[in-house]
């Protein structure tokens, strides 16, 4: 039931606000006073359209920018509630946007349901509207909304009442549930298939599974068997390092022995280049006495030479003294002889006798004769002397040669001496080296047979622990007795052994790696093979899965589908027989004459027949063409009511004015009828027809 | 009258649980609702394919989307039968 409605801006109403009765109201006024609007404001409230409005700025006053309508409304159960909405209208083609608030009323205060503010849809809305009021769109075009001029439209019947009554909603519920039925059951087809390919593929992954323990089981076998050769291997290269060790001691041994032959050579060398030394030069004693005899000599030619120097000298000094004697004389003589024939000395002055003179010129010539004399005896014997120390010098350089080999003669034996010494001291020294490596070498030797004895005691009894205890046996020699010969021969033996064991063992380990290698690509090939099994038999589940969901859904839709298909017969059938004892009642109501034996509607287009009072009940005449434009409205306005009746409890029922074209006597039986039908439900009656004689509760006039 | 054409009450005829009956009658207003704009009708008074496909989507969520997304225990039946 509406209680009241405002209008803002909507057509010609700028701000309205009406109240109403719950039972009958009457809203008159003259042509064009908006009443019908109010039937348009009630229906853009509710929907946020209106039928035959194609857009909102159609039903806003002119020029103006917004338009709303606010309805408050009770429903059956009493609760009442206020629907806003609003329309902004903006720019030249006046496109509008709408908001929408539905509020409940509860103790004094309001509450909010719904808001397009609060992003609730307009569908939110209309099925809220449905819910609480069971006003649906079609039902409000339909069965509460009679609009002027076209309520007898419906006695020709209309599809679109499949709609009103839900068929078509459970026609296109069947259809949509059939189809999408049909869908998955063709989907589910491959189901079987599938489980096959699930069961086969569940199948292949055990066997691969049961395999792949059987290769990982063979795999830690060949691991033992690989780790156990390996350690033998370790144990036998350790064998030949013991046994290279041999070798070593062998090797530092022949360097050290080595070294000390050398040694030997060498000495040897010296000692036969002494021995052809003392046959070259004789004893080094006699060289040496030769040389003291030697020096012994050279010094005495020394000695002599420097006396027969010093004569030198004294001939020499000798021979000046006589020069400046006989210099002296001859110039005695000189002046004795420039003087002799002068009286007096012209030098001292004194008297000269010239005999005199010449006995002593005479003396002087005897004299420098004398000295001449002198002079050529020493020269000679300084010639002699000269000759003497030339003779003299001659052999001391002779000598010096001599003294010179024989001194080199000596040094060299001296120095193959000293190369003697050292030789023996070396020898000495390499010789206690010799001794040292031998022993280091037998300790090794022994310590190797001890390892390899205790080696062999652990080993398996085979061929090959045969054939090291006889090398082994070989090895047991007193330790004087032990040659380096023995040694290098056993060191031999077992290096071929250890050898060829190592060979035979690496090529077992490389045999072995080789089929573990095989293995573990077989393996790896297997777990991808699982996996990949693993990712289908997963894929294949829940392909399975979502195939027998979609097989349930299947049925589940068939079954629906037959549940509307059985709904839209149920409510075709119901409809038009309960519709056509529904209309006969209500026109019964609204007319003043009781003239139809019987009202019949068409099941496929709900057009109405009627078969009048005292006609056989088979001869029927469609409604849309009974005589009379008055009793066809009433027919039409009482169908209206009661599709509205059918379809729901209508809450209310807007009525535009239903009385044209009907008789005085007519309009007012309608109208005072349709007093009644307010008993019921609301009703709100737009008419400018006999007003005054109109009893119902509300009367509302409008102004223009 | 003794007939009622609200759904829900018609649905009641069937066997079916309070949950599925619950969203058949939320499907049948939405249809409903879609029908009741005459821009989603075709000629011949069918939805158009927008508002079919609004439909379907409404019935995906209402009865395919949880039983979809529900853990997979078909695949164990299966599994027993390999065991």
């Amino acid at each position: 039931m509406i209680e009241s409605i405002r209008v803002k801006n909507f057509r010609r109403h700028k701000d309205l606000r009406l109240e109403f009765d719950e039972k009958f109201n009457l809203i008159h006024g003259r042509n064009n006073a908006g009443k019908s609007t109010i039937f348009y404001a009630i229906e853009y409230c509710l929907f946020g359209s209106v039928l035959g409005f194609k857009k909102i700025s159609q039903l806003a006053k002119f020029k103006s920018k917004d338009i709303g309508v606010e309805l408050i409304f009770k429903v059956k159960n009493g609760d009442q509630y206020k629907l806003q909405r609003m329309h902004k209208i903006t720019g030249k083609s006046r496109s509008a946007k709408g908001v929408y608030t539905l509020k409940q009323f509860q103790d004094d205060s309001e509450s909010y349901v719904l808001s397009s503010d609060f992003g609730d849809h307009e569908e939110k809305l209309s099925l809220k509207i449905k819910e609480i009021s069971g006003i649906s769109k079609r039902f409000f075009e339909t069965g509460l909304h009679f609009q002027q001029g076209s309520t007898s439209e419906i006695l020709i019947g209309s599809r679109k009442l499949d709609i009103v009554f839900g068929i078509t909603a459970a026609t296109t519920l069947a259809d949509v549930f059939r189809t999408r039925a049909l869908e998955f059951k063709k989907e589910a087809t491959n189901i079987e298939t599938l489980k096959i390919t699930f069961k086969q593929s569940k199948k292949d992954k055990k066997e691969q599974e049961e395999k792949l323990h059987t290769q990982e089981k063979k795999l830690q076998e060949l691991q033992t068997d690989i780790n156990v050769k390996e350690k033998d291997l370790m144990s036998f290269k350790s064998f030949k390092n013991s046994v290279e060790n041999i070798s070593k001691y062998v090797e530092s041994f022949n360097k050290v022995k080595k070294t000390r032959d050398d040694i030997k050579i060498r000495e040897e060398m010296v000692s036969k280049e002494f021995e052809e030394c003392i046959q070259k030069y004789g004893e080094k004693s006699e060289l040496s006495s030769k040389l003291e005899a030697m020096n012994n000599e050279g010094q005495q030619i020394m000695e002599k030479i420097s006396t027969l120097d010093k004569k030198t000298e004294t001939f020499q000094s000798t021979f000046r003294d006589i020069e400046r004697e006989k210099g002296d004389i001859e110039g005695i003589l000189t002046r004795r002889e420039e003087t002799k024939d002068k009286p007096l000395c012209e030098y001292c002055g004194a008297s000269i006798d010239p005999k005199k003179i010449v006995k002593e010129v005479k003396s002087l010539k005897e004299k420098l004769n004398e000295f001449d004399s002198m002079i050529k005896d020493t020269e000679v014997k300084e010639n002699e002397t000269k000759k003497q120390i030339e003779e003299l010098r001659e052999k001391v350089k002779e000598s010096d040669t001599l003294l010179t080999t024989l001194k080199t003669q000596l040094d060299r034996f001296s120095e193959l001496e000293y190369k003697r010494e050292e030789f023996k001291k070396e020898l000495e020294i390499v010789e206690k080296e010799v001794s040292k490596e031998r022993e280091n070498l037998i300790k090794n030797f022994v310590s190797t047979k001890q390892n390899i004895e205790k080696e062999i005691s652990k080993m398996e009894k085979d061929e090959f622990a045969n054939s090291l205890t006889q090398v082994v046996k070989k090895m047991e020699v007193k330790e004087k007795d032990l040659t380096l010969e023995n040694i290098l021969k056993v060191r031999d033996e077992l290096n071929e052994l250890i050898i060829s064991k190592i060979s035979k063992l690496t090529t077992t380990i490389d045999h072995l790696s080789s089929q573990q290698k095989e293995i573990t690509d077989n393996i790896n090939e297997m777990k991808d093979k699982i996996l990949e099994l693993d990712k289908q038999i997963a894929f294949i589940g829940k392909e399975i899965s979502r195939l027998q969901k979609k097989e349930l859904l299947s049925q589940l839709y068939k079954n629906y589908q037959n549940i509307f298909t059985d709904i839209q017969s149920i409510i075709r059938k119901n409809a038009s027989n309960i519709l056509s004892e529904e209309i006969l009642d209500i026109h019964q109501t609204l007319s003043s004459d009781d003239e139809f034996e019987k009202i019949s509607i068409d099941s496929d287009d709900y057009s109405l027949s009627i078969v009048p009072k005292g006609m056989d009940i088979g001869e029927s005449y469609p409604a849309a063409i009974y005589e009379g434009g008055g009793h066809r409205l009433i027919l039409g306005l009482a169908y209206k009511i009661a599709l509205g009746r059918l379809i729901g409890s209508p809450p209310f029922l807007l009525i535009d004015e239903p009385t044209e074209f009907m008789d005085t006597d007519n309009r007012g039986n309608l109208l005072s009828n349709i007093s009644s039908i307010s008993e019921q439900t609301q009703v709100l009656l737009v008419t400018h027809q006999d007003i005054d004689k109109i009893n119902c509760e509300k009367k509302i006039k409008l102004e223009k | 009258m003794g007939v009622n054409l609200e759904i829900s009450e018609i649905l009641n005829r069937f066997e079916l649980r309070e949950q599925e009956k619950s969203n058949l009658t939320r499907l049948f207003d939405f249809t409903n609702y879609l029908l009741d704009d005459e821009s989603n009708l075709t000629k011949t008074l069918n939805l158009v394919k927008k508002a079919r496909d609004q439909l379907i989507e409404r019935i995906q969520e209402l009865f395919e989307g949880s039983l979809m997304e529900q853990e997979d225990s078909l695949e164990l039946e299966i599994e027993d039968d390999v065991k």
